[in-house]
């Protein structure tokens, strides 16, 4: 290990504007000194490409975000003649080259585990960090259920985002003397205004995310279709784009949800509406719930991950099950209690203030990747 | 070529999904029919389950090798970095030039379009090509995206059959073909094995304790909704009955079954949704259920509902493509609920589960309307019609 500060490599799957990306924005702003030790390599490139530059070292995109790169679209063509091997090791040995102006690094912290393939790129052993932000499905995806344990035990810590997400770590062969709770943050520093925008797509209800199974999109058109035949049409909007690719049939031409395009703060147009749903089927901690709190907005949420611990004790409304239609029974009541829902929302504030804000979490954070370091 | 008049079908595989088994329903018409006046052949660009049926009755070419797999995927990954002109299937002609020319080809699906259309035109003359299009929107757009080639290859279409109605209004309305190059037919199925619809509906079914099982019967493709069906069957719990879901269909281990593992793993009370993969006849497990539910997001005339109605199940789901058409038709249209409607749906369901007579009265209707329209004898004749005018 280096002097004073330790370098530090932090690999992350993709710059897109989703949670994972964003919590790690999100600390490093929160530790601008810290930071200038931080090399962030990024698998996919995104729009969080700028706002990181700004924030560390050094910052490496490995791929474009739309498209196969040549050595990945060669590796690929590898893989379909039968020799996956030979295509792994071609994409290692590139992205070996694109690394090799980095400084070795004293530790690696893996934020998120979409981005553990990029740890076979790193020179030497260096210590790792885990931040896990998946459940089941996720970590699955991430990495082969028959490497788990075996990574898990590998890493010097394990910093989860929330409880279940410990859970699952520790089921799946994680260490438990090195495992800890770091979840995801806020910046409490955005402005908190409750004026609701006047924009196109400001429905009473609305979500944010991409689209698809995980976030239980598909249970919208269930909602606002219940909605409507209660005297409440056109209450139901997303931010975060329309299903695409297999999701895509799920748009009808009559569809009852207003699908609004992805955007950078979707809070210009998420504080206008007076519920903001989570119908997730799998979510370890959603930053769309930790920034209804800051907005003081009511949530209500499927059970996952995190979620029934945030909004537990009047914080929001959790389903005792992944049931649609006791969804849509808490989405009306705090449609038609709105004392209810804005006590709802002013609780989740004190919580979120309390456990969640940037300022408090990013040293523990820091911390845990130093303790990492120094073995 | 011989003197007598010749047919190649182009099918994308021989899996046991609706498209395959309604060409091999029209295929078993066409052999009882005996027209020793017509050759007939089948080229499948993958191989399936029902490859040995076809084989029985038609002289068939399978032309999934591995040299053509690879060529595709190279294609594919050449795509995937920009190279878009590039052929998604460069082998095909070569390989194609095995087949011996026609005077009809008939692309059972758009997504054999393309290799018929290469089919249709070898030869001094080139050959009728028709299309049997089972795609509705969704599909359609994945298997031949919208594209100045798709426009051509439509164009190059001497006769389209939708199969139902839902096919035919996205022929003419968004894909831009004239009506008049459309014959409609629904699709159908083969006429039961049992024929007394009282002996296999619901006095008979083996033991599930006391618990109803509602049904649905796909592949395990998000365009079939098997998310909404782990969804429905989690409302469908605080029902007095305590009904039993089951899915037939689909392999083990793709991602969608994984997903819907979890799905129901989290979803429902243990023991409560039973996934069953692929079988060879879901008759057994349709005469098994109390009511049979379609939670398609899409899906052109599903057979299954054809399937469950002619065992006289009743049947309810969402409103797309053929469901509508047979519910509606015998005057059970409450039950095609707006697609999504989950909660609809689930009081459709819940109802048929409080009220046995009036489901039975529902599955009775649907037997006989099946019985009398939507069988091979009955459509299939139309079908061959629009092949050889």
């Amino acid at each position: 290990m280096s002097a004073a500060q330790p370098t530090v490599w932090i690999l992350v799957h993709g710059l897109s504007r989703t949670g994972v990306p964003m919590v790690l924005l999100r600390l490093l702003r929160a530790l601008p000194t810290e930071a200038a030790s931080v090399h962030v390599v990024a698998l996919h490139d995104g729009p969080l490409r700028g706002p990181l530059s700004g924030v560390g070292a050094s910052l490496t995109v490995l791929e474009p975000a739309d498209r196969r790169s040549w050595s990945n679209a060669a590796a690929a063509g590898l893989a379909s003649m039968g020799v996956g091997s030979w295509g792994s090791l071609v994409e290692q040995r590139r992205r070996s080259v694109r690394l090799r102006h980095l400084p070795e690094p004293d530790v690696v912290v893996v934020h998120g585990a979409g981005a553990w393939p990029l740890v076979a790129s790193v020179p030497g052993s260096p210590p790792v960090v885990l931040h896990l932000h998946e459940l089941a499905t996720g970590l699955d995806r991430c990495i082969p259920p028959s490497a788990q344990a075996g990574v898990l035990r590998s890493v010097r810590a394990l910093l989860a985002v929330s409880e279940p997400v410990a859970d699952l770590a520790l089921e799946r062969g994680a260490v438990a003397s090195r495992v800890e709770v770091v979840p995801g943050v806020v910046e409490l520093t955005q402005p908190s205004s409750s004026e609701a925008s006047s924009e196109d797509g400001v429905r009473p209800v609305m979500g944010a995310g991409v689209p698809g199974w995980r976030k239980g999109t598909d249970r919208l058109a269930a909602i606002a279709i219940e909605l409507a035949r209660s005297g409440r049409p056109d209450h139901v909007a997303w931010v975060g784009g329309a299903p695409k690719g297999v999701d895509a049939p799920w748009v009808t031409a009559d569809d009852p949800v207003r699908w609004v395009a992805a955007r950078p703060d979707p809070w210009e147009l998420l504080r206008g509406a007076r519920v903001i749903a989570v119908p997730s089927r799998e979510d370890p901690l959603p930053l769309v719930a930790l920034e209804a709190g800051v907005h003081r907005r009511p949530v209500v949420a499927m059970p996952t991950g995190g979620l029934p611990e945030l909004l537990a004790g009047g914080r929001g409304r959790v389903a005792p099950a992944h049931d649609v239609s006791w969804f849509t029974a808490a989405v009306s009541q705090l449609l038609d209690e709105p004392a209810m829902a804005e006590e709802m929302g002013a609780a989740l504030g004190e919580e979120v203030r309390r456990r969640y804000d940037v300022a408090l979490v990013a040293p523990r954070w820091w911390s845990a990747v130093l303790g990492a370091a120094a073995g | 070529m011989s003197s007598r008049r010749s047919v190649t079908f182009i099918g994308h595989d021989a899996s046991r999904t609706g498209a395959p088994r309604v060409l091999l329903s029209a295929l078993r018409w066409l052999g009882r029919r005996d027209d020793g006046g017509v050759e007939l052949r089948l080229v499948l660009l993958g191989g399936g389950p029902l490859e040995p049926e076809y084989r029985a009755l038609v002289d068939t070419v399978v032309l999934d090798g591995p040299a053509r797999r690879t060529a595709a995927r190279t294609a594919a990954a050449a795509a995937s970095i920009g190279l878009r002109s590039i052929d998604p299937d460069p082998l095909l002609g070569t390989i194609l030039r095995r087949v011996p020319p026609a005077d009809v080809v008939v692309a059972n699906t758009l997504a054999a379009l393309p290799a018929g259309a290469r089919l249709a035109r070898r030869g001094a003359h080139p050959a009728r090509l028709v299309c049997h299009v089972h795609e509705l929107d969704g599909v359609a757009d994945r298997v031949l995206p919208p594209s100045a080639r798709r426009a051509s290859m439509l164009a190059g279409v001497d006769r389209f059959i939708a199969a139902g109605p839902a096919v035919a209004e996205m022929l003419t309305a968004r894909l831009g073909v004239d009506m008049e190059r459309v014959s409609e037919v629904d699709a159908w199925i083969d006429p039961p094995e049992t024929q007394d619809p009282a002996s296999s509906t619901l006095l008979q079914r083996p033991s599930e304790g006391a618990r109803p099982v509602v049904l649905a019967v796909g592949a395990m493709h998000r365009r079939k909704g098997p998310e909404r069906f782990v969804d429905l069957m989690s409302i469908l719990g605080a029902h007095p009955r305590r009904p039993l879901g089951r899915w037939v269909g689909g392999g083990r281990s793709s991602v969608v079954r994984g997903e819907v593992g979890c799905d129901v793993a989290r979803s429902v009370a243990p023991g409560s949704i039973d996934l069953v993969p692929t079988v060879a006849d879901p008759a057994p497990y349709l005469r098994s259920a109390e009511v049979v539910v379609s939670t398609a997001i899409e899906d052109p005339f599903p057979l299954t509902v054809l399937e469950a109605a002619v065992h006289g199940v009743p049947v309810a789901g969402f409103d797309s493509g053929g469901l509508g058409v047979v519910l509606r038709a015998c005057g059970q249209g409450d039950a095609a609920v707006a697609v999504g409607d989950l909660l609809e749906l689930a009081r459709v369901v819940g109802r048929l589960l409080d009220d046995p007579v009036e489901a039975r009265r529902r599955g009775a209707a649907l037997a006989a309307w099946v019985r009398e329209s939507h069988l091979a004898d009955h459509l299939a004749p139309r079908w061959w019609g629009a092949i050889v005018p």
